[in-house]
């Protein structure tokens, strides 16, 4: 079996990397294939408490890397999704600890035997960038609907084509479809028609991401959580289904959704 | 699937090597002993002038490029200009992952004055030429073209463009959607105005005008 290594990455920081990570990778789990999550961030690592696991941790990327341990060996499963794993990142070490061909080699040696491997890249274009998306097959570009983010993730497309990844998907996060009515956010065309990439999913503002994040359960098990929803979708269309961009429609306003309410009062 | 290391480009005046200067020396090394191979001395006895895309590369990459290409019976010109301070009329066309179009070299090539890039430049990269420079595609935000010549982009230009980069005053910007960040012909630099910038409705040509720089819709007169 060969799996598929897909790296996320965005240039710049906060824009929610390790969010998009945890939920794309809990959501495919959840559909079924076997998924493994490599926290590239080494020395500022995330991943591991988004998904409630920093606890587990035993071994580390680049105790896999420096040959101290096998990368299966390595691997922390996920406590309630099953077909979820995790190889955290090293918190005492930094980004030099690992080099392009060593992490190229992890990545090659877990995709053997996992359906997807995804990769949590760190922000930023130097070392840490190189060293995540040495492995991978495809990537994931995520920004906010924020110019300086638009022109970071412009930058990381360009950069990915020199790796050889051409044509990446982009995640919109963090929209605010009030903000956007009103013309004071760039909406999904602003962006796209500066990027000009597949669009692989619009994930709406959500506080649900701050308590899941807080709690370490990923957002996608909340079925009532409107970003959880849009990662479960964006898992889908990587699946190869055709999950038409729900979120990226209009979000009803307060006056359809009482008109809605009455009607299903009524009926 | 990576982008080539080396290419070879045939010339009137001799055969070009471009050096893809982001990767180390060793794979370039490598990768230029595969090509000559399987060439298999078909290049051999021609004169190859050196080129870099990308950063500066250190003097000791040249001599060891060199070294390959007289193993392999090939004769390397010596460079007409230092490559390792290329762009000295031009406003740091080397920044990085840049796509230099062969700056410093190209000067010595009767003929193709003109480069065709067919697609976009995303923020970072950078083209720089002795000649003309068409882009099928975007400038983005972010990155800069620089030509001595004139400058087109079927595409948005949103990018800063340096058209007649020698002193050319007659050099000229055209482009479907002309929304620089900033424009320079010959000596003479305008920005884009502050606030909003409206997308222009139809392809524009800016050029200079009594030693400034004014923009007008593009016409064949």
């Amino acid at each position: 079996m060969s799996g598929t290594v897909i790296v996320v990455t965005s240039g710049k920081g906060g824009v929610g990397k390790t969010t998009a990570t945890a939920s794309i990778g809990a959501a495919l789990a959840m559909m079924g294939p076997s998924v493994a999550l490599i926290d590239a961030d080494i020395g500022l690592r995330n991943l591991d408490l988004v998904l409630g696991l920093e606890g587990r941790i035993f071994h580390n990327l680049v105790d896999v890397v420096d040959g101290a341990v096998d990368a299966h060996k390595a691997l922390i499963r996920h406590k309630d999704i099953k077909n979820l794993s995790l190889l955290p990142a090293a918190q005492s070490r930094d980004k030099t600890a690992v080099t392009p061909e060593s992490m190229k080699a992890v990545a090659d040696e877990l995709k053997s035997t996992f359906d997807f491997v995804i990769i949590d890249c760190p922000a930023g274009i130097e070392q840490g960038f190189k060293n995540a998306v040495a492995g991978a097959e495809k990537a994931v570009v995520v920004t906010t609907p924020e110019m300086s983010a638009v022109r970071d993730a412009d930058r990381i497309i360009g950069m990915l084509e020199h790796e050889g990844i051409a044509d990446p998907w982009l995640i919109i996060n963090r929209i605010r479809f009030d903000m956007v009515k009103k013309h004071d956010m760039l909406d999904v065309n602003d962006v796209l028609e500066h990027l000009k990439i597949k669009l692989l999913g619009v994930i709406p503002d959500d506080e649900a991401i701050i308590v899941a994040t807080n709690k370490g359960v990923p957002v996608v098990v909340d079925e009532k959580s409107k970003a959880g929803r849009a990662f479960r979708d964006v898992a889908a269309r990587i699946m190869g289904e055709d999950v038409p961009m729900a979120a990226a429609a209009e979000e009803e306003d307060w006056f359809t959704r009482i008109i809605r309410w009455f009607a299903r009062a009524r009926g | 699937m990576k982008s080539q290391e080396v290419i070879f480009i045939g010339t009137r005046s001799g055969l070009r090597l471009i050096l893809d200067a982001e990767d180390n020396i060793e794979n370039l090394k490598r990768a230029l002993e595969r090509r000559l191979h399987e060439a298999g001395g078909f290049y051999s006895g021609a004169r190859v002038s050196v080129e870099t895309r990308g950063a500066v590369v250190p003097p000791e990459w040249i001599e060891e490029v060199r070294s390959v290409l007289e193993d392999h019976g090939l004769l390397m010109e010596e460079r007409s200009r230092d490559a390792a301070t290329p762009g000295d009329e031009a406003p740091d066309p080397e920044a990085n992952g840049s796509e230099r179009g062969g700056a410093g070299q190209a000067q010595s090539l009767p003929g193709a004055d003109t480069v065709m890039i067919r697609r976009s430049l995303r923020s970072g990269q950078s083209v720089s030429f002795d000649g003309n420079i068409v882009i099928m595609g975007d400038v983005n935000p972010g990155s800069e073209v620089c030509a001595t010549g004139d400058i087109l982009v079927f595409g948005s230009l949103r990018g800063v463009a340096y058209a007649g980069a020698n002193g050319r005053q007659d050099a000229r910007v055209v482009a479907l959607r002309l929304m620089p960040t900033q424009l320079r012909i010959a000596d003479r630099i305008a920005r884009s105005p502050d606030g909003e910038v409206q997308a222009p409705l139809s392809p524009e040509a800016a050029f200079l005008r009594d030693g400034a720089i004014v923009i007008e819709p593009w016409t064949t007169h």
